[in-house]
């Protein structure tokens, strides 16, 4: 869904308002002039002109009259400009790219969402799409570890979510003095998941450790390969298959992923 | 599938008149190849871009595109001095080192 003959030629968005959501991240608005359609999972390539281009997943679910939505943490030199952007700022937006999650293996079964510090960005949509299809998805259960309560993205919207009947787990590394909630990694949060995990869906996005601990542990407490899902990240140049930067093993992450099921990578070395 | 790899890489270059975006070789021997965000390198080893050469070429193509992404024109052989060459890691790993049967 690119504008024309040339695949590299990005569609002008304008930054229609900026959230900051906690330390180093802020949530883009982006409006575009044709709405451009995407699920969740996917991804754009996202640019500055004169800074350069990083791929970055959409963290709205799609809707005919809203605006993308990415919610973008400051990591480097493109992320940087990103955020010394205003709102009324042109950004680049090209895609979207990728496959996106499987929504229909959630069909009529538990969904386990476990997230990790900014990779609660691509998980969000999924979490608006099983409240906007409640008859679609069993009990879903939202586990979510940021470094610090700081650091927890889209705390604002998760009272939102409680009352929309989706358990939310939340765990940090280092709790302030106001903190009350749990203090460990995401993954000893395993017992409190009142869902059989064995028949239950999981979709994992964090940190690389994270991925691999929650992926391994779902498996061996039963649940199987193919619907244990998750996001994996790389060096992405040209988003569609093209230039090998995002190779992963045999597979590109840019066309074959980004999402990916534990049957599909647990033989590669990720990254 | 993927298309055939035709490895180059997206950048900005800015001029006191514009900017442009072109792309410019690259190849995954280098390694920042492969860099991400905060400087992050996969594959800062020698050996495990080597080995992603011969992967590539030999074993990932024919699963991906079933094609060997080799064409077997034999430049790397003419140029390698240290006999790493497709034609010699290829034999070598089969059991059948070609300097084992020149010798
Ligand atoms: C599928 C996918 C989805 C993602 N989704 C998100 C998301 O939702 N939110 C988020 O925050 N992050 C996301 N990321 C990660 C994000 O893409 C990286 O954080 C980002 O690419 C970092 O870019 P940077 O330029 O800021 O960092 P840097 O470390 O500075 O650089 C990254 C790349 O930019 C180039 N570069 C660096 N400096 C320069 C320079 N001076 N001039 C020219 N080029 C330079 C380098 O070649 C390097 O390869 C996602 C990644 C992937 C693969
Ligand atoms: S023989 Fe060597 S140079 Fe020629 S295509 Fe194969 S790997 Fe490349
Ligand atoms: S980013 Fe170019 S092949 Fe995936």
């Amino acid at each position: 869904m690119t504008n024309g003959k040339n695949i590299y030629l990005p569609v002008n968005g304008k930054i229609e308002e900026i959230i900051p959501q906690g330390r180093d991240v802020s949530l883009f608005r982006v409006r575009t002039q044709m709405p451009l359609n995407y699920v969740p999972g996917q991804f754009f390539m996202v640019s500055v002109w004169g800074a350069g281009e990083v791929p970055i997943s959409v963290t709205s679910l799609f809707g005919a009259d809203k605006a993308v939505e990415l919610c973008i943490r400051r990591a480097g030199f493109v992320t940087e400009t990103i955020h010394s952007l205003k709102a009324g700022d042109p950004l680049w937006l090209r895609g979207p790219y990728g496959n996106g999650f499987p929504l229909e293996i959630s069909k009529n079964r538990d969904a386990v969402v476990v997230a990790g510090g900014i990779g609660m960005a691509p998980l969000r949509p999924l979490i608006e799409w099983f409240m906007k299809k409640p008859e679609d998805v069993g009990r879903v259960t939202l586990l979510y570890g940021a470094k610090t309560p700081e650091d927890i993205v889209f705390r604002d919207e998760m009272e939102d979510w409680k009352e929309r009947g989706i358990k939310v787990l939340l765990t940090v590394d280092r709790a302030d003095e106001c903190w009350k909630g749990h203090v460990g990694l995401v993954t000893g949060l395993w017992q409190e998941v009142h869902s059989d995990l064995k028949k239950a869906t999981a979709y994992i996005c964090g940190p690389e450790v994270m991925i691999k601990a929650a992926m391994g542990e779902l498996f061996l407490f039963g649940m199987p390969e193919e619907r244990i899902i998750t996001t994996l990240e790389a060096h992405m140049k040209c988003g569609v298959g093209k230039c090998g930067h995002c190779y992963t093993g045999p597979r590109y992450i840019c066309t074959d992923g980004p999402v990916f099921s534990y049957r599909e990578i647990k033989d590669i070395s990720i990254p | 599938m993927n298309a055939a790899a035709v490895f180059m890489t997206v950048t900005d270059r800015t001029y006191p008149d514009g900017i442009e975006r072109i792309r410019l070789w690259d190849t995954c021997l280098f390694k920042g190849f492969t860099r991400m965000a905060g400087g992050i390198l996969p594959n800062e080893k020698r050996m495990l871009r080597t080995r992603r050469w011969y992967y590539h070429k030999l074993i990932h193509y024919p699963e991906v595109l079933n094609e060997f992404g080799c064409v077997g024109c034999g430049r790397c052989a003419i140029t390698c001095p240290g006999k790493i060459d497709m034609a010699t890691i290829a034999t070598e790993i089969k059991g059948l080192a070609i300097n084992g049967e020149e010798e």
